[in-house]
């Protein structure tokens, strides 16, 4: 062996064991899933702080839950629907009440017109729509979903934005009644299709519901969330791909069996307990499995129908079944066709960029035609 | 920490639910459906009525009540159910877990006839087979001559 041989393997012995040291996580460190409390946020930490952050979690579902129980005991016997049409629609707002009547019929005129053009009427799972004015940005959502003890409610907890300060207008119109009708979330499909199925209820809770977070299956908004960005002009942003799980960047290249398993993820589990608070932060397109897939299953419920889709919602089969049956054609084709409406495939694999190529192949043209001169120009004495 | 707080929610929750539990369309539909069924049976000279109730159940869900019936007492046990349930299983059984009468077959509107040998506690276990939406609402009436 080389004298200097035996430093060098040495020292990439000792760098091994530093790096091991840092990432082997230590006993009895948190996992990073199965907490009780859903969050939409996914990436990689250490066990540490991932505990740290399931207690956060925990501790933000629990006072979430006080606050819903509280607003909601606040109705007293007689709950205060919203309109004849929204029977099943109560608001209610925490906050100061001179803030309170003034935001009041503005959100409540809002969320009237959003729960119609859903075509929501009187409904067997009834929404509770609690709006915190007082504290948050707005992007703050945490979801009651229900459960064995009130089988018929599903609560929604949604931080107002700045538009709810002392001295700002409250927003109206389309952006108002876009916001609210994503705010419904996983309770808008509850309200609409009925507490779903032993199959699809753990497989939603499994992946944190990030797949009915919006209730868009009227069509009417476009892309959203990580999409603007993915897909903007500027071209594709790598940081964000290089974060997401290889099935959803296959998925996102147009490759129907990364479709497929980025959509059956979770559909698997065995897991009993289900989640029945959901909460998302302002990150929570961040590590999507899916993109975009907080509109996923509004997309199969415009896509194949409303009949169609509850018997794939509420279908004792697993989930791969059900949703083949209720698209009609494989999952991984039809996901990979949905993926294509939002913009153009990633370029996968080692294929170059066409001008590179293009300038590639010119340079060795001329080369080869600079060689040819040259070799004709040649003259042998 | 955690207990108390929790305890607070589902006492909260259950006093809300209670708030927000007013009759809805298929809770209607199930008492209605109940009282036209508990109507006919008393045409039939099955007189007192022992008790009844209305809940809501998932698929595949079951709920079990207790009884105290009289023994050599002819009963009937009747379940109805709302417009999305396809079927509606009820059974009669003893505390130790002996069936008195199953009825597993009869859709959504399953009846129960039986005369228990002893006076004593009994379980009826009311499941939703099938459910087209959930919750199903489901209703049963106890019958008695």
């Amino acid at each position: 062996m080389a004298p200097g041989l035996s430093r060098w393997l040495g020292a990439g012995l000792l760098a091994c064991a530093v790096i091991a040291a840092a990432f082997v996580p230590p006993r009895g460190g948190a996992r990073a899933r199965g907490s009780r409390v859903a969050s939409m946020e996914r990436s990689r930490r250490t066990p540490a702080r991932l505990r740290a952050q399931a207690l956060a979690a925990q501790w933000g579902a629990v006072s979430a839950e006080v606050r819903i129980a509280e607003a909601r005991a606040r109705l007293g016997p007689g709950p205060a629907p919203l309109g004849a049409d929204s029977s099943s629609l109560v608001l209610v707002i925490i906050g100061p009440d001179s803030l309170a009547r003034r935001v009041r019929p503005v959100v409540a005129s809002a969320l009237d017109t959003v729960w119609r053009r859903l075509g929501l009427r009187e409904t067997k799972v009834g929404v509770v729509f609690v709006l915190n004015v007082v504290a948050g940005t707005g992007g703050e959502r945490t979801y009651l979903l229900p459960d064995s003890s009130d089988r018929t409610t599903c609560s929604v907890l949604q931080s107002a934005g700045w538009w709810a300060r002392a001295g700002q207008r409250v927003p109206t119109g389309a952006n108002l009644e876009g916001w609210l009708q994503n705010s419904l979330g996983p309770c808008a499909f509850f309200a609409a299709y009925g507490t779903p199925g032993r199959p699809v209820r753990h497989w939603l809770g499994e992946r944190n519901f990030d797949v009915a977070l919006y209730p868009d299956w009227t069509g009417a908004a476009g892309p959203t969330g990580v999409l603007p960005f993915m897909y903007g002009r500027g071209g594709w942003w790598w940081d964000g791909v290089y974060r997401s799980p290889a099935a959803t960047v296959g998925c996102l290249g147009g490759r129907p069996p990364a479709c497929r398993a980025a959509v059956l993820r979770g559909a698997a589990s065995t897991d009993d307990s289900v989640s029945r608070v959901v909460t998302s932060n302002t990150r929570w397109w961040l590590g999507q499995s899916l993109i975009p897939a907080e509109r996923y299953l509004a997309d199969v419920a415009s896509d194949v129908g409303p009949e169609r889709f509850l018997r794939f919602w509420n279908s004792p089969l697993p989930v791969d079944t059900a949703l083949t049956l209720a698209l009609g054609k494989p999952i991984g084709e039809w996901t990979a066709r949905w993926e294509r409406r939002f913009g153009r495939p990633l370029p996968l694999g080692p294929a170059a960029p066409l001008g590179a190529a293009a300038l590639a192949l010119l340079v060795a043209a001329a080369a080869v035609s600079i060689a040819a001169v040259g070799a004709s120009r040649r003259q042998v004495r | 920490m955690k207990r108390p707080g929790v305890l607070v929610v589902i006492a909260s929750l259950a006093f809300a639910a209670a708030a927000l539990a007013q009759t809805n369309h298929w809770q209607r539909q199930v008492s209605d459906q109940l009282a036209r069924a508990t109507a006919a049976f008393r045409a039939q000279g099955l007189i007192h009525q022992e008790w009844t109730h209305t809940a809501a159940l998932n698929a595949e869900e079951s709920e079990a009540l207790t009884v105290t019936l009289q023994a050599g007492v002819a009963y009937s046990l009747l379940g109805v159910c709302d417009v999305d349930c396809e079927a509606l299983a009820l059974r009669v059984s003893t505390a130790t877990g002996n069936d008195l009468a199953v009825d597993q077959s009869s859709g959504a509107l399953p009846v129960l006839a039986f005369t228990p040998a002893v006076t004593a506690s009994y379980r009826v276990t009311v499941r939703m087979a099938a459910c087209r939406m959930n919750p199903c609402w489901y209703g049963v009436a106890l019958l008695r001559k």
